[in-house]
């Protein structure tokens, strides 16, 4: 049966089930249900992935974050998983976002990367956290290994509102999306966007239970390798 | 850029979303029965 953290029996299914059925939704609606953008055309679709794709990669280090501070109060080595966690899953979303963002960027701007300030700042964001497991594997204690990468992750996080101002400290060709005033899109692309901002979501929460049951099971089966040799 | 090709990049994104989500369904089943494995002896 799939593994979803904490959660057993019909509630795990009702989570999937659940997933997989906005998952569906979000595609109807970003394909056939939302109308073509006026100036982009069809093309503009690719923004119900890219937004969300953008958005998990700024959670995803947020939630790292959090998990790295909780380890400096806590000293408790779950914390540590969680933040190594959050940090790979955001690389593999952050990867996503400059991949997706480069394929827009050609449709809109005529090129794949034209070092406008969001492109920069977010390949320097990801460059930062790509650091953090260079650090991890170049350390051998376990305990200076988790209470640098925490320090580390904490230094890195100055990245994240860096890459989400840059379109408003710099003159870029980025449009802005999303923004105090909230969404500036007519109602149902705007609706779409949420609906895949909620899909990704609940995606991304699926994915980080099992990476991190699967971390914590690879560190175990060290420690029982250890303790038997 | 087509509908199509829009369809076709988002269909590779989520399959590859897929395979990794069944790719960590194993490597917990795996890793679950190596310490048992271990633990028994």
């Amino acid at each position: 049966m799939p593994y979803v953290a904490g959660i057993k029996g019909f509630s795990r299914w009702a989570f999937l089930g659940g997933t997989f059925f906005l998952l569906l939704v979000s595609m109807y609606m970003a394909f056939i249900w939302s109308p073509p953008e006026r100036i982009l055309g069809e093309s503009s679709r690719i923004l119900y992935i890219h937004v969300p794709v953008a958005w998990i990669t700024y959670l995803s280090f947020t939630v790292s974050l959090g998990a790295s501070i909780l380890y400096l109060i806590k000293r408790d080595g779950r914390f540590d998983v969680m933040a190594e966690v959050g940090v790979a899953l955001g690389l593999i979303y952050g990867a996503l976002t400059l991949t997706v963002g480069s394929i827009w960027a050609n449709i809109a701007w005529g090129t794949y990367w034209n070092w406008d300030p969001r492109e920069t700042t977010t390949l320097i964001l990801w460059l930062a956290y790509a650091g953090y497991f260079m650090l991890r594997s170049s350390i051998g204690n376990p305990d200076r290994k988790a209470s640098l990468s925490a320090v580390y992750n904490i230094l890195a996080f100055s990245t994240i509102p860096l890459s989400y101002m840059s379109i408003i400290l710099w003159q870029t060709l980025h449009p802005q999306i999303v923004s105090h005033e909230g969404i500036s899109l007519a109602p149902p692309m705007k609706l779409t966007l949420m609906v895949s901002l909620a899909a990704f979501t609940m995606l991304y929460i699926y994915l980080f239970f099992l990476s991190y049951r699967a971390r914590r099971l690879e560190r175990s089966l060290k420690v029982v390798r250890r303790g038997l040799g | 850029m087509s509908l199509f090709e829009i369809f076709l990049v988002s269909t590779l994104y989520w399959g590859a979303l897929l395979a990794f989500c069944i790719w960590l369904n194993r490597r917990i089943s795996k890793l679950e029965r190596e310490i048992e494995k271990e633990r028994a002896g």
